[in-house]
């Protein structure tokens, strides 16, 4: 089934020149910290804590409502050190999820209310089904889907998982569309939109 | 899954009869024929470990089975390991980050080393067992020795009834010779002094232990009792108590290829990255077969006549032409026919060749479509998949000679199709609306064109049946 | 000190000799199969545990929905639930490709003519083994004692059978069976537990409805049924039989479902659910006349060895008091005019396998497979292509007396 065209309104959506897509109702913390590459949808109520350390996603990433993305941080003997967050191209993340993740591959989806542990790593066209637990340091080999908590493989994935993702988020990217308005409704939202306006 | 279980609403029969998504099939060029995980061979290409995406011994062989919390709080199953250094003595214990076990809690002393070093449990009765082991061995090893006594020879003497009326008449010298032969050669695996095949058999008891006073008297702690999965990962201990499990090894993974049962040639060779290129042999049914995918339906209704619009888009790095055709009559003979020339089963029996191609029965699975397609007849042609166009959103080039009532939009490799939709009658409100049709798409065969004989590329034809569920049947008076 | 660790580390990766993969790397090796109805076990040849246990269940290939083996419809049914199966064993637990390897299946020797049909041909034509050999999982039990008699009864899942085995020879006219087992004490649960639920005057928001309890899943029965009940003595029964105001019950306890609703479970169900083994049903027929009625049936020399070598194998077997409760039970039994003229015994004799009793049929087939009587007696993948024949016991055309 094809995706069916899915609407936000204009005026909580601020649209970047590179055509991501961030709800004003989201969280951004520290913005400077922030690199989204292009095409990426932030929906709101989202947290993005770039103020722990840089985040970095791909093209093509769709961060869902109520998602958390947390720099992860390790232990050491004089205190806690945060790391850097990568994320790859194509990556969708389902509701209510926390991810707290060293790096996330490229064509990674991530079920509702998973957390994803500490400094784990998904290599690329992984499959986290819906609320599983992935324990901190783990590492999800690419083409297989993980479920549970704590997550064990249950399943591989075909062979052409990257291309399926990749039309999926396009797909989803294109039907994120402004919900269509009557003749009165003038598009308010003109000038360059400042991400930096709505961290914290 | 979520993305992949929306195209599983569209479902193709391989050729071996059994149903599945595209995604999960793939497409034999050198036979062009689609095959699926039940009918390739499937063959283990690399044994790799998911933490490490290492194939030698590593690390992470050794993973713990804690404690089981039950409903409350998480089941853990096979967390990950760290190694902890205590620093003043350097000793180093297992813990588990996910549900804080440490090898401590089952009393495994700690280790100097922080990998390989970790004591390996054996089984508690494997002296018994190699005992018996030796035992019956030897036993297998005489059966097979010529010693071994003529089964047939024997029994025919059983059935000679002579040997019954022994005691009456006595036996004639001969048979009696026989007789004292055969028990010999009988008699002799167990008792021949010189083999020393003997092996204490257990022995018996009639005082069992009463049950423990503890079942009557103690109160149940649920989270000190494991759960069955988690005993049997200690399979010759099966612990009942949480303080006696064992960290046990991490199972590895397994990358399978696939193999064309047929012409032998890999289908499939798995990767360990998506982005690695190291054999490319990936023909999935996704990149050959035209995807097809339903944009929306206006209310089914039975016997009525509905509009469905399809998605069709050709992912194929060539351009391909389609057709609908109806699907064949049921349990016809074209069904079996691709079967019958493979049927052979050739068993090449000379010797030279002692690879046995095997090819199982088709299985084909019945399926009862419940609607009815209005199958456009006429050609369509898709363009072949280019990433780059995909970019460039005015890219439209409308030479296609299309008919505008079916084709309502082109862009790029993707067509959209309109069709129109009937529910068979008798169908109940609430049932799933499943329609089927059979697909030809030519398929161009560029493995030819590149070898040196530089001729046209071949231009196979391939049909596919193709089921849909398109929705389910909408109740007549909501309209 | 970092660096001395990693140095410690890629030291002891050195000095480690073998792989701790224990695969199935080497030729001469198979695969020990045994499909129970709730859990199969399967292993490598000649070793002496199962590599695991997993439940005898596949994710049918096209609802999606989890599926015992044995729900099969057909033929074709479950040689497509064997495919998933079989490939689950071998891709997932052994990583290892079946094609070309050995496999012992170890089978009740009822087992149904198309169960092991298709079994094998799943094996043969799909996975494309080597040899294949079906061990009767009674007889081989055996193995792991070192005796040639002995009286096997197995306890399992949906059933229990017993069949007694006299010098290495099944007595098929003394086999008995009753469809007893866990799944009849799970139910027997869920049945007990709908009474103490429905018994209770206030319904208290914190515990399970009647309702949760019929949908209550199996697992959690068997959990239940695992973690706290257990088999009572005889003494301790008939006190409750009386209603006896002394008799100290166990100890309840709550048992908390993903739901936060609570299941009550008291002392009395803790005691009373592995009931079913032992009360006589409708033709007065418990595990304990099982056994006393199948000495009846085998001839009169046969009676004192089987009496004196019985073995208990199977997972409900496990249980707790069982054993104990069994042996007091034949004695009663033994004292009642039922058998009082028939059968002369004095005593009866339990083994204590060198294993646990839910692997004890796999471990036996183990066993055999290591010996050379493997190749001897296996169905070679030549030989069942030709004619598509299982051998059995059953089947006459294998069988013919000849001579």
């Amino acid at each position: 089934m094809e995706l069916s065209n899915i609407y936000y309104d204009k005026e909580h959506y601020v649209e970047t020149a590179s055509g991501n897509k961030v709800s004003r109702k989201s969280l951004v913390a520290g913005a400077q910290n922030i690199v989204l590459t292009g095409k990426v949808i932030i929906q709101c109520d989202a947290i993005l804590r770039g103020d722990l350390a840089n985040i970095r996603t791909g093209r093509y990433c769709i961060i869902s409502k109520g998602v958390v993305i947390r720099p992860p941080f390790k232990k050491f003997a004089k205190g806690v050190a945060f790391f850097p967050l990568q994320m790859g191209d194509h990556v969708f993340i389902d509701e209510n999820t926390v991810v707290n993740a060293a790096s996330v591959g490229s064509y990674v989806y991530i079920g509702k209310n998973v957390v994803v542990g500490r400094r784990s790593i998904l290599k690329d066209c992984c499959y986290i089904a819906d609320n599983s637990v992935i324990p901190p340091e783990t590492t999800v080999p690419s083409f297989t889907k993980y479920s549970g908590s704590p997550a064990a493989p249950v399943d591989e994935l075909p062979e052409c998982t990257a291309d399926l993702m990749s039309a999926y988020t396009r797909n989803y990217f294109t039907h994120f569309v402004p919900r269509p308005r009557g003749p009165e409704g003038v598009n308010v939202w003109e000038k360059k939109p400042d991400i930096q306006a709505l961290s914290l | 899954m979520a993305f992949l279980a929306q195209q599983e609403a569209v479902i193709i029969a391989c050729t071996c009869g059994s149903l599945k998504p595209v995604c999960r099939t793939y497409f034999c060029r050198h036979c062009f024929v689609i095959r699926c995980g039940n009918c390739v061979s499937n063959e283990v290409d690399s044994i790799y470990c998911a933490f490490c995406l290492d194939n030698v011994t590593c690390e992470h062989s050794l993973s713990v089975r804690s404690h089981t919390v039950r409903e409350t709080t998480p089941q853990p199953q096979q967390p990950p390991v760290s190694k902890h250094a205590t620093p003043s003595n350097r000793a180093y214990y297992l813990a588990c980050f996910f549900c804080r076990w440490t090898s401590r809690d089952s009393n495994i002393p700690d280790q100097k080393t922080a990998s390989g070093s970790w004591p390996e449990r054996s089984n508690t009765h494997s002296t018994r067992l190699n005992v018996l082991l030796d035992y019956y061995k030897s036993i297998g090893a005489l059966e097979k020795s010529n010693i071994n006594i003529d089964h047939q020879s024997y029994m025919k003497y059983l059935r000679k009834p002579t040997h019954l009326l022994e005691d009456q008449f006595g036996f004639s010298a001969n048979v009696r010779k026989q007789k004292v032969e055969l028990l010999k050669k009988k008699n002799l695996i167990l008792t021949d002094p010189h083999s020393k095949i003997t092996v204490e058999g257990s022995v018996p008891t009639d005082e069992i232990e009463p049950l423990s006073e503890d079942f009557i008297t103690k109160e149940i702690d649920l989270l000190s009792i494991p759960k069955l999965e988690q005993r049997f990962n200690i399979s010759d201990l099966q612990p009942d108590h949480v303080s006696q499990l064992m960290p046990y090894h991490k199972r590895l993974m397994v990358k399978q290829s696939q193999r064309c049962r047929e012409c032998e040639h890999n289908v499939c060779k798995p990767e360990y990255n998506p982005s690695s290129i190291k054999f490319k042999i990936q023909l999935s049914g996704y990149f050959c077969i035209p995807e097809i995918r339903i944009i929306s339906y206006t209310p089914l209704i039975a016997g009525q006549v509905s509009e469905i619009t399809f998605k069709i888009c050709n992912q194929f790095k060539e351009s391909t032409t389609i057709k609908f055709k109806q699907l064949p009559p049921k349990n016809s003979e074209e069904d079996l026919s691709y079967y019958k020339t493979l049927k052979k089963e050739i068993l090449l029996t000379d010797n030279l060749h002692k690879s046995t191609i095997l090819m199982e029965e088709a299985r084909i699975q019945e399926v009862t479509t419940t609607g009815q397609l209005d199958l456009p007849k006429c050609e369509l042609v898709l363009p072949p998949r280019d990433d780059a166009a995909d970019c460039d959103d005015l890219a439209d080039n409308q030479n296609y000679n299309d008919d505008p009532k079916i084709v309502i939009w082109r862009k790029c490799n993707k067509v959209g199709v309109r069709m129109q939709i009937t529910p068979n009658p008798d169908l109940t409100v609430g049932s799933m609306v499943k329609v089927g049709f059979l697909l030809n798409f030519t398929y161009t065969n560029t493995l030819s064109s590149t070898l040196e004989n530089k001729q046209a590329p071949q231009i196979i034809p391939v049909d596919v049946k193709m089921f849909i569920d398109v929705g389910v049947l909408s109740d007549e008076t909501e309209k | 000190m970092e660096s001395e660790v990693k140095k410690s580390m890629t030291e002891a990766r050195k000095s480690l000799k073998l792989p701790v993969y224990e695969g199935l790397l080497a030729e001469k090796t198979g695969v020990v199969l045994d499909i129970g109805t709730k859990y199969t076990k399967y292993g490598i040849f000649g070793s002496f545990q199962p590599k695991g246990f997993v439940m005898s269940q596949v994710k049918d290939p096209h609802t999606g929905k989890v599926r015992s083996l044995y729900d099969y419809k057909d033929a074709d049914d479950l040689y497509a639930l064997l495919i998933e199966f079989i490939r689950k064993i071998f891709f997932k637990y052994f990583v290892t490709s079946p094609k070309d390897k050995r496999i012992v299946v170890v089978e009740s020797v009822l087992t149904p003519t198309v169960w092991r049909n298709t079994l094998a041909k799943v094996l043969f034509k799909h996975f494309e083994v080597l040899s294949l050999l079906y061990l009767p999982s009674h007889l081989v039990s055996l193995c792991t004692l070192g005796i040639n008699t002995g009286l096997v009864l197995d306890i399992g899942y949906t059933e229990a059978t017993l069949l007694p085995i006299f010098e290495g020879v099944p007595v098929l006219c003394a086999w008995k069976d009753l469809s007893i087992g866990g799944k009849s004490v799970e139910s027997h649960i869920r049945t007990l537990l709908k009474n103490e639920v429905e018994s209770q005057e206030t319904p208290n928001p914190h515990l399970v409805t009647v309702e949760d309890i019929e949908n209550l899943s199996e697992s959690i029965l068997e959990d239940i049924k695992v973690c706290s009940c257990f088999v009572t003595t005889k003494e301790r029964h008939d006190e409750i039989l009386e209603n006896n105001p002394d008799h100290k019950y166990p100890n309840n306890f709550l048992y908390p479902l993903k739901s936060g609703k609570k299941i009550p479970v008291s002392g009395l169900l803790r005691e009373t659910a592995f009931e079913v083994l032992f009360d006589l049903d409708l033709d007065m027929l418990n595990i304990a006349t099982m056994i006393l009625d199948s000495l009846v049936c085998v001839s009169r020399d046969m009676k004192k060895p089987l009496a004196e070598n019985i073995l208990l194998t199977g997972g409900t077997s496990m249980t707790p008091g069982l054993k104990y409760r069994l042996l007091q039970e034949l004695r009663a039994l033994l004292e009642s005019s039922a058998y009082k003229d028939k059968l002369f015994i004095k005593n009866f004799k339990f083994h204590e396998f060198p294993a646990k009793e839910n692997y004890v049929a796999w471990l036996g087939g183990a066993i055999f497979a290591a010996t050379e009587s493997y190749n001897k007696r296996a169905i070679q993948k030549d030989a069942y292509l030709n004619n598509n024949i299982i051998p059995d016991w059953c089947n006459l055309s294998v069988n013919l007396p000849s001579g």
